[in-house]
């Protein structure tokens, strides 16, 4: 299952869901189902993220059980 | 979200379905089929006492349908202009795609309706070939059928919907 901290990294940038989601070109809805971990986005959408973010995607996203995400 | 009409729009397809359906029963009910000996048939339709005043109401029925239906298109595409309702288009009306999410959602909501259709085809095939059923109640069945898909794809989306 994919994990991710884009909530705590969006709060770092003080972004609402609105002004990430207009940023990346998608829906608020998916900004939040993204963060409750309901939705995968695809790569394409990910790697927007993390040039709105200013981080690597590995950053945002990872593999449940990736210890040195999950310590 | 709640004043999408992309939303609302298969149970608009239901309602014309049900509309359609009153029809086929009204014709089924009020409609003689002479099948003649040297080929050929003859259609009769006599509309007469309850028959008669059923038919008005349909139509009155068909005639407030059609006015709140595109009243309710031409809102909604005031409303939201980048997912105008068109009916020039193949596509069906309700598919959501606003953006990846979304595109995944309607997905969800297809498979469904193709799963549905993947069992009840056959099923309603066998039902037709082994039960001595009229042309009316195959005719509604088939409705019926294609009424189920909306309510499928319906409740689908709507799970989503009020989960966002």
């Amino acid at each position: 299952m994919l994990k991710n901290r884009l909530k705590e990294l969006r709060a770092r940038y003080s972004f609402t869901q609105i002004e990430l989601a207009k940023q990346v070109g998608v829906t608020r809805q998916t900004i939040g189902f993204i963060e409750k971990g309901e939705f995968s986005p695809s790569v394409t959408l990910s790697l927007k993220l993390a040039k709105a973010l200013d981080c690597d995607i590995n950053e945002i996203f990872w593999l449940e059980g990736e210890e040195e995400h999950e310590e | 979200m709640k004043n999408d009409m992309r939303i609302t729009y298969p149970l608009w397809q239901m309602a014309g379905i049900f509309i359609i359906m009153g029809f086929v029963l009204l014709v089924g009910y009020a409609a003689t089929v002479n099948t003649f000996s040297d080929g050929g048939f003859g259609f009769e339709f006599s509309i007469s006492g309850n028959s008669g005043i059923l038919l008005n109401v349909m139509m009155v029925i068909v005639f407030l349908y059609l006015i709140l239906f595109f009243y309710n298109i031409k809102k909604h595409n005031e409303r939201m202009p980048k997912q105008k309702i068109s009916m020039t288009t193949y596509k069906p009306q309700e598919y959501l795609e606003d953006d990846e999410l979304f595109q995944d959602v309607t997905k969800q909501a297809t498979k469904k309706v193709y799963t549905y259709f993947a069992w009840a085809l056959p099923i309603m095939a066998v039902v037709y070939l082994m039960l001595p059923i009229g042309k009316m109640w195959m005719t509604v069945g088939v409705l019926l059928l294609a009424a189920g898909q909306y309510w499928i794809y319906y409740r689908t989306i709507k799970k989503f919907i009020s989960s966002v």
